[in-house]
């Protein structure tokens, strides 16, 4: 038993009306056993009695050493009411939300729940609260005093029953911390690294497996136009036309490698745009010719020179002429138009009758690998690098490209832009 | 609650107790069980305890200047004295009423 050697003392009555000194006795002893925790129940003078509850020493050590353990979590622990009421927080609660002590408690949690989190949260609590679960773990955002919201993880479990039923709610940060954040870093580099070790093997590869066409093809050449063989001159015709197609998709593949990883190394020059046009007109004519078709070419551009690098400026002319063949009809025709904008800067259109391009298509045009509206299917005898090789080159030399249709079997205009050039042109240092 | 015997029944000298309690409370409980024990022990034949519980009769408590309870009030023999708290030390509860403190047998 707790009570002390000294807890009873007797004190005389004294009739109704007591004196001084007995009142005094009387209180002290009340207080004395009060303070034992004897007491449970005091009546007020207003004529009223009071219970207590008590509080056993044993029930108090075990309260002290409650109130020790949740005082040193680094969890904001609370206790909520069925509405929401703060009706405890924990030392942490500071830390955490911002509230210093006592300063949560009678706030409504609720209210301090992002809306947009306040369903799942208010999901989890009335979970427990209905005993259709005995803990959850729910994630949502919480203001914090200073009015941003943190994200937070808390469980929860009922405390008490009925209709003042009270939860505890158990919360800390979600820490999309260094670690975390770091991890995503190296997982992007990893993949930036993975793509240009990709992309280095693709041209290394490109690179091999075109260099011994090159003799290969000669050979073909000289069997090509001896006389001896004029019988297999179809075959070899066709040797020859597919060698010269696989170097080409080779060498596209190198292009796109290189202007895929922004490698492209020019030396602009002052050139004139039109005579690049009709030379380049000049190499593609056999395949013109070969497909029935007309090319239109109304070059009524004043200034039609530009500063750009003259072989890959052909490139580019070629990329888009070859793109206007292979997309049109047999016997269809081409439409190359000049012009000078506001700035001088000249505008080449390679416009076409042919099979269009879808708008939700229209974005894509210029990516890589991607060909009519299905993606890295060779048709045509290509990778579909041609129009992304052809924008990066445009661009490498400070010009533009862009796509336009009506829609699908409505036709393309493809419109290079291309720089004029200037004295001042050539001091810019950007065009690389 | 109260447990009115008539003090015709009760030999001279007898041991009246009255205690104040709230009922229930477990101070309370423990004060009459610990009253009675008391009782039956050292004077089995002569005594009485009146009950008296504060809940009910607030005004009562008041009027006899009781300020918490558990109070035990010995109003005979005189002098009336009082004991406030739940009675646990049987030694020290009988000290405090000046009785000796004597082993039952």
């Amino acid at each position: 038993m707790s009570a002390a050697v000294e807890t009873y003392s007797a004190v005389p009555r004294g009739g109704k009306e007591l004196g001084l000194g007995l009142r005094l006795a009387h209180a002290e002893n009340a207080l004395h056993a009060l303070s034992s925790g004897q007491v449970d129940a005091i009546i007020t003078p207003d004529g009223r009695a009071h219970l207590l509850r008590p509080a056993p020493e044993q029930a108090r050590q075990a309260e002290r050493r409650l109130k020790a353990i949740i005082d040193s979590a680094v969890d904001a622990i609370l206790v909520v009411g069925r509405s929401g009421g703060v009706l405890f927080q924990s030392r942490a609660t500071a830390q955490l939300l911002g509230y210093e002590a006592g300063s949560l408690v009678a706030k409504n949690l609720f209210q301090l729940v992002h809306p947009e989190d306040l369903p799942a949260f208010y999901s989890a609590f009335f979970n427990v609260i209905e005993d259709f679960r005995d803990a959850v773990t729910v994630q949502f955002r919480l203001r914090h005093r200073n009015a941003l919201y943190r994200t937070l993880e808390a469980s929860m479990g009922k405390l008490s029953e009925g209709p003042d039923a009270q939860v505890v709610v158990i919360c800390r940060d979600v820490k999309l911390g260094e670690s975390t954040r770091e991890e995503a870093a190296q997982k992007l580099l990893t993949i930036a690294e993975a793509a240009q070790t990709k992309d280095r093997f693709l041209a290394m590869l490109s690179h091999e497996l075109r260099t011994p066409l090159a003799p290969v093809l000669l050979g073909v050449q000289e069997l090509h136009e001896d006389d001896r063989f004029t019988d297999a001159r179809p075959t070899l015709t066709m040797i020859r036309r597919n060698l010269q197609l696989q170097v080409q998709l080779l060498g596209d593949l190198i292009d796109f490698t290189i202007v895929g990883q922004h490698k492209v190394r020019l030396h602009p020059e002052s050139i004139d745009a039109h005579q690049a046009v009709r030379f380049v007109l000049e190499i593609c004519r056999a395949e013109i010719a070969e497909a029935r078709m007309k090319v239109i070419l109304d070059l009524r551009a004043a200034d039609s020179t530009v500063l750009a690098s003259s072989a890959r400026l052909q490139q580019v002319m070629w990329n888009l002429l070859k793109n206007a063949v292979k997309f049109s009809p047999r016997g269809g025709s081409i439409s190359i138009v000049s012009a000078n904008d506001a700035g001088g800067d000249l505008i080449l259109e390679f416009i076409d009758g042919g099979v269009g391009i879808a708008p939700e298509f229209l974005p894509l045009v210029f990516n890589a690998f991607q060909q009519g509206e299905v993606a890295a299917r060779p048709v045509y005898g290509s990778f579909g690098l041609g129009l992304f090789i052809a924008k990066g080159l445009a661009e490498a030399q400070g010009g533009k490209l862009a796509a336009f249709s009506e829609g699908r079997g409505k036709g393309a205009t493809f419109r290079l832009t291309l720089i004029k050039a200037s004295s001042n042109d050539f001091a810019q240092p950007s065009h690389e | 609650m109260n447990e009115p015997v008539p003090n015709a029944d009760l030999p001279k000298g007898a041991y009246v107790f009255r205690l104040y309690l709230a009922d229930g409370a477990p101070n309370s409980v423990r004060a009459l069980a610990n009253l009675y024990a008391i009782c039956r022990r050292h004077f089995p034949e002569s005594h009485r305890i009146e009950i008296i519980d504060v809940l009910q009769e607030p005004l009562r408590a008041l009027e006899e200047g009781i300020l918490v309870t558990p109070t035990m009030v010995k109003v005979s023999p005189e002098p009336e004295l009082q004991i406030i708290g739940n009675l646990s030390d049987e030694e020290e509860v009988l000290r405090a009423l000046g009785l000796p403190q004597r082993e039952p047998a």
